[in-house]
């Protein structure tokens, strides 16, 4: 493998952290940048892809970020790891575009995979599932945008709780508050829908609480 | 375990941040709690929509070239510089800004040295005047009238009245013959 594709699978294998890559970037080594570009990339894009809507706009919000950064490079001391500073900018920057009204990403075209890959389901039941999945998407744009980014950040771009309060600068007792209430809003809002199997906010027996999906996956071994 | 601490439980349980044995204390809280338990129930199912909703998204990724980064980073506007820092003129008026600056800091630290701690009871016009009052005028009656004046502040400050001649003449009593240099020596 030579050329380009070479030099993107050695970034892509660069392991060093992001603090020794911004100071070797600092000393003007470009290869070092271009690593912590490949390592943040694709994330950068999905989130500026979420708030826009729009798959251009989020390249140009990932660029921008990044030229940011290279700016900054001088007085950036990431304590550990530079994601969350990165993603702090490309949200002020996803939120300084103005979204695409009535787009809600369609999870098809991205289950297409799905479908070649399990044919033991059924086209019916993957339809459904995708329309599942496009509900709780409009669902969440329903949410404002302080606590859809909280579910934005979490769901789709996986950072952990501590991670998410830095990139939105507030503690972590708030994030908390701010997830609690977001999916307060969805099953107010999905609740709707009998496809959730959620009653319409109603007190329910406590007998009925485990018979739920199981939020962590039982370990093998252990009984249902 | 109140509510509100239940609601940051079931955050930690959603991120998957929530220990073990906090775990339990959050189930046995749900137990007696219908209120936290509906809650439990019904957002880890949205809690387990989302992720399932995400999960696609989460495996969308761009061909995004770091070329484009540096491309953005070289075509960066120059930061502008005004015109009175550019060339001759640049260098002239940093240079008097900087004489100007020392100046005025110079200055203002030499003012505050010399500074008098004393605070003026006179203005200066008063005091010329004063000065001129002690001086004796050029003009000759004014000068005769001035020492008559003067003496008669310093008799008045002194002791009893002096008679003085009245009129610009002298008292010719007042004089003894000794005195007298004009005829003293001279025949009678």
């Amino acid at each position: 493998m030579t050329g380009p594709a070479a030099r993107r699978s050695a970034h892509e294998e660069d392991r060093r952290t992001d603090r020794e890559l911004v100071y070797a970037a600092r000393d003007g080594d470009m290869l070092a940048f271009d690593a912590l570009f490949y390592r943040y990339r694709d994330g950068i894009f999905r989130l500026g892809l979420s708030i826009t809507k729009d798959p251009s706009a989020a390249e140009e919000i990932a660029v921008d970020t990044f030229t940011r950064a290279h700016r900054a490079l001088a007085r950036l001391e990431p304590e550990g790891s530079l994601r969350p500073w990165l993603y702090r900018v490309a949200v002020n920057l996803s939120y300084n575009r103005r979204p695409r009204k009535g787009v809600i990403l369609s999870p098809l075209e991205d289950s297409a995979n799905d479908t070649f890959q399990s044919e033991e389901r059924s086209p019916s039941l993957l339809a459904e599932q995708a329309e599942m999945r496009r509900m709780v998407l409009a669902a969440v744009d329903t949410l404002g945008p302080k606590h859809r980014i909280v579910v934005v950040l979490h769901y789709m771009n996986g950072l952990n709780l501590a991670e998410i309060a830095q990139v939105v600068d507030c503690p972590i007792g708030t994030v908390k508050s701010r997830l609690h209430y977001a999916l307060r809003r969805l099953r107010a809002h999905l609740s709707a829908h009998p496809e959730f199997g959620i009653e319409p906010m109603t007190l329910l027996a406590p007998s009925a609480r485990r018979t739920v999906a199981p939020v962590v996956e039982p370990l093998a071994g252990e009984p249902q | 375990m109140a509510c509100r601490a239940a609601e940051h439980k079931m955050a930690d349980l959603f991120t998957g941040e929530l220990h073990p044995r906090d775990r339990l204390e959050l189930e046995a809280h749900a137990d007696g709690c219908a209120r936290c338990d509906a809650a439990l129930r019904d957002l880890s199912t949205i809690s387990y929509a989302l992720d399932r909703a995400y999960a696609p998204l989460r495996q969308r990724s761009t061909l995004l070239s770091p070329a484009r980064v540096h491309l953005a980073v070289r075509s960066e506007p120059a930061p502008s510089v005004p015109w009175w820092r550019v060339g001759f003129v640049g260098r002239l008026s940093e240079a008097t800004m900087a004489l100007g600056f020392a100046a005025l800091v110079l200055g203002g630290s030499l003012d505050l040295a010399v500074k008098p701690d004393v605070t003026p009871t006179a203005s200066a016009k008063t005091v010329i005047k004063d000065y001129f009052k002690t001086q004796p005028p050029a003009e000759e009656t004014a000068y005769v009238r001035w020492l008559r004046f003067q003496l008669r502040a310093i008799g008045a400050a002194t002791g009893p009245a002096v008679r003085y001649p009245v009129g610009g003449q002298f008292d010719v009593e007042q004089y003894s013959n000794e005195d007298d240099w004009l005829n003293s020596g001279a025949p009678r």
